[in-house]
């Protein structure tokens, strides 16, 4: 692993989707800023990243719990094998 | 033969999570979501052969699960007593904080906050279903249940650096879909 502080572009953006899910080392965050300041396409990028992020917390957005989906797939598949449809 | 074809065996898969998050941005209860989405489906295998397929699939599902959810509130408005009239006036004491009292309604104050993140919910959901299937289902696992990349990996058998160019793609899809209205 190497620790370099000017990464380019490509690097940059998926430095910033790891920081979205806090799972960016403190190196790889020091470069993303790094580049930032030089890079306008990336600055602009990331501030809608993050605010994408802050969006889909403020939604309180919620997936069906696994179980209960594999119970509703369970009703679907007897239903249908009764072949009333 | 109709346009669009209806294909039950996929609902779940396609839809459970749409259909749940737009229940329970308007009933707020889980459970009652998850038995109006069961009766939402089970209408549906009823009234397939009725499908003419002029909207799509999820469109026909979500004006059956309308109905069920304003039945749902029918039902439980005729169970509760009739208009309640709130007037905290205290006899005894006339010269209270009257005007304080009337000034803002506490149950009030979240009202719009409610309709605007039922609004965004929607949005979410609505760019959720453009992206293609399997990358929406990983993005959904990663951001919304916040399952760990190793798990997401193991489940779908790729790498890191796979699920991070799916999670990127993803995210760029969802901030240009999202950026007119919310961004």
């Amino acid at each position: 692993m190497s620790f370099k502080i000017f990464i380019n572009c490509e690097k940059a953006g998926l430095v910033c989707d790891k920081v979205q899910y806090e799972e960016s080392s403190l190196i790889e965050k020091i470069g993303l800023n790094i580049h930032v300041v030089f890079c306008g396409p990336c600055k602009e990028h990331a501030k809608k990243n993050v605010k994408l992020t802050e969006l889909l917390k403020q939604a309180k957005i919620q997936n069906m719990p696994e179980d209960k989906k594999e119970a509703l797939q369970q009703l679907i598949n007897e239903e249908l094998s009764k072949g009333n449809f | 033969m109709p346009s669009k074809q209806i294909d039950p065996t996929q609902w779940v898969k396609r839809y459970s999570d749409y259909l749940f998050n737009y229940t329970i941005t308007r009933v707020s209860d889980r459970e009652v979501a998850q038995d109006l989405i069961s009766e939402t489906f089970l209408a549906g295998l009823k009234s397939m052969k009725n499908f003419q397929g002029k909207a799509s699939e999820r469109t026909w599902l979500i004006a059956i699960l309308k109905r069920k959810i304003i039945d749902h509130y029918r039902k439980i408005n005729s169970k509760k007593g009739k208009a309640e009239v709130r007037i905290n006036y205290r006899e005894d004491d006339g010269e209270g904080d009257w005007m304080e009292e009337r000034v803002a309604d506490p149950f009030d104050k979240t009202a719009e906050d409610v309709i605007e993140n039922t609004e965004l919910g929607d949005a979410i959901y609505n760019c959720l279903n453009k992206l293609p299937e399997r990358q929406a289902e990983i993005f959904k696992l990663k951001t919304i249940d916040g399952q760990e990349t190793e798990t997401i990996c193991n489940a779908y058998n790729i790498t890191a650096s796979n699920l991070w160019v799916i999670i990127h793609r993803a995210r760029t899809a969802m901030v240009e879909c999202m950026e007119k209205n919310w961004l």
